[in-house]
């Protein structure tokens, strides 16, 4: 192969200082996630859930909220927080999807060379990571419930249904922040200390306390009528977190600042865990 | 295009890792061009290159890169900055002109020149029909064209490369080789080249540094002596070496043991070696020469004197 196929030049431009260093990375790997074949075929699936809720939500407004008068459909805004609770399998379905490899796979490959070599911090690179975790959390949960609670405003007839539901854009809003920065940091931290995906993912489902834990948890509640076992239960601390935000009951029988508290601890903890483990140098001593 | 007088300053640099130190006080300056790092394994090369860019607090000590403190100012440097790893690295899942223009993104870039420059640095380094192909086909020297590609997307003012002609075939390491000194020599980017390979300096580099356990053992231009070819010359083959400096010496000249022989410094009147020859012949057979040559000091002589 000849070397000089066309010889070098000098670059005329100038590099940019902006502020916001992290978002090449979210830039360049979001779309290139989004682009694999069943990433395509779960947002999908996670879309098509909420056009359900939007037929759903559409007959009972038509129908003069027979629905909701009955029972069967919740109203206000604790519609919407449902609404967002519902897609929470896809949320967690694309944290697992996109998350578990981010960092170990840099790990892997030595690829955290190429990103301390430029101008990037360790900030940088951790908020570029969350960034994609963030997307997938916010376009399956955040974006389609935003245009379910549009749909809603547009079509209903009744009065006073806006000012009923007007806070909750915000509320949806903090409470997908919320989400993100707990499921995506805690991926991350688990992405960071450990090299297979299968050993992150399985760790991440029993931290963030899926299936045994949530199990567990609420039996070890029932049984001792001490509801703060539901502490080690990051998923539902979370979601009483976002139930304070809509303003209606959370599933935990104790304070959402207990919640708050807890979910806080968490995302310090991974933070922390992931200043430690992500390097620009790694040097066995 | 750099216009410092001096790339990197460093005034009684330490590094450690851990309670592990690394660099002991080294003291040094390097002026535009190409440099060479040179020293055993383990000398602390790489730990220069990682403490150049910022990645590592100095401790104590002080350095300055490209005028700016790599303690104050680390983002700034590795604006300016390109680095050749030694180890293989890839971001998974992208092709050449991905990772090239990525890389250049993350350096401040545009997207559309960051693209536009990704395309010219890879025909550059000789990646142009390889720039969309899987990156798991790519050979060994392959990817460290790919390394030089991504270092060089930003157009930065100095280069830092570690190893960069390792696990390369003859062929792909002269083209390398030559590449460095194109950029180094003909588009004014300063580069520090760290390797165990003294050839490669020799072929590339205007000066060299040699670092051994940490320690700055010596710094000199790459041809220092050989500006002198008609003075010193080396002697080499059996028998009394000695009698045959001491003959030397008494007119005047100077002369040092060297294996297999005797290194020798004829007095500056001197044309040529015939000093040396006229004092064979009076020793009459005590030494059979097989080996007369300009003894002009390689970097290889000064490796080996200086490192232990």
């Amino acid at each position: 192969m000849p070397i000089y196929d066309q010889g070098y030049a000098r670059w005329e431009g100038s590099l940019r200082r902006r502020p916001l260093r992290w978002w090449p990375i979210v830039r360049r790997n979001f779309p290139a996630e989004l682009r694999r074949r069943r990433t395509l075929l779960l947002l999908m699936l996670a879309w098509a859930a909420v056009l359900v809720q939007g037929v759903i939500l559409y007959g009972d407004l038509r129908a003069g909220g027979l629905l909701r008068s009955s029972g069967l459909l919740k109203g206000g805004m604790l519609y919407f927080y449902q609404a967002v609770n519902h897609q929470g399998p896809f949320v967690l379905l694309f944290v697992l999807l996109s998350g578990t490899e981010l960092i170990s796979r840099d790990r892997r490959y030595q690829a955290l060379q190429i990103y301390f070599s430029r101008p990037l911090t360790r900030n940088d690179y951790i908020l570029g990571k969350l960034g994609i975790v963030a997307a997938f959390v916010f376009l399956v949960s955040w974006l389609p419930v935003l245009v379910l609670w549009l749909f809603a405003v547009i079509v209903s007839t009744q009065p006073g249904y806006l000012a009923s539901v007007w806070m909750a854009p915000l509320s949806l809003t903090v409470y997908c922040a919320v989400w993100s920065l707990a499921a995506g940091l805690l991926i991350l931290a688990l992405s960071s200390l450990a090299r297979r995906s299968a050993i992150i993912a399985v760790s991440w489902v029993l931290l963030y306390g899926l299936l045994v834990i949530r199990g567990v948890t609420t039996l070890v509640a029932s049984l001792t009528h001490w509801p703060y076992w539901g502490a080690l239960d990051l998923d539902r601390n979370v979601k009483q977190v976002g139930a304070w935000f809509f303003g209606v009951d959370g599933p935990l029988d104790y304070s959402p600042l207990w919640s708050l508290v807890i979910v806080a601890a968490v995302v310090v903890g991974c933070y922390l865990i992931l200043r430690r483990r992500i390097r620009p140098v790694e040097v066995a001593l | 295009m750099s216009t410092e007088t001096y790339i990197v300053q460093a005034q009684d640099l330490h590094q450690s890792y851990g309670p592990r130190p690394v660099l002991h006080g080294l003291d040094f300056t390097l002026s535009p061009g190409a440099v060479g790092l040179l020293g055993p394994n383990g000398s602390g090369k790489t730990t220069l290159l990682r403490t150049l860019l910022g990645l590592l607090p100095v401790e104590p000590g002080h350095a300055r890169v490209l005028g700016h403190d790599p303690a104050l100012e680390p983002l700034r440097i590795r604006s300016r900055i390109g680095l050749v790893p030694e180890s293989e690295c890839l971001v998974p899942g992208m092709n050449a002109v991905e990772l090239t223009s990525y890389a250049g993104e993350l350096s401040g870039m545009d997207p559309r020149d960051a693209m536009q420059r990704a395309h010219q640095v890879l025909y550059y380094v000789g990646l142009g029909e390889a720039r969309y192909r899987d990156l798991g086909s790519y050979s060994q020297g392959m990817k460290q064209r790919l390394k030089l590609a991504q270092a060089l997307v930003h157009d930065p003012d100095l280069l830092l490369l570690d190893e960069p002609t390792s696990g390369m075939d003859p062929p792909g390491r002269e083209a390398m080789l030559a590449l460095i000194r194109e950029l180094a020599g003909v588009h004014g980017i300063s580069v520090i080249l760290s390797t165990h390979l003294l050839a490669d300096v020799e072929e590339t580099c205007s000066s060299v540094l040699i670092l051994q356990e940490g320690r700055l053992k010596a710094q000199r231009p790459v041809l220092a002596d050989s500006l002198h070819p008609h003075l010193v010359f080396d002697v080499k083959g059996r028998g009394d070496f000695e009698a045959l400096g001491g003959m030397l010496e008494s007119e005047g000249h100077h002369w040092t043991a060297i294996k297999g022989g005797i290194r020798v410094r004829l007095r500056e009147d001197a044309r040529g070696p015939r000093p040396i020859l006229e004092a064979l012949t009076k020793l009459e057979g005590r030494v059979q020469v097989r080996h007369l040559v300009p003894a002009g000091r390689s970097v290889e002589d000064t490796f080996f004197e200086v490192v232990d």
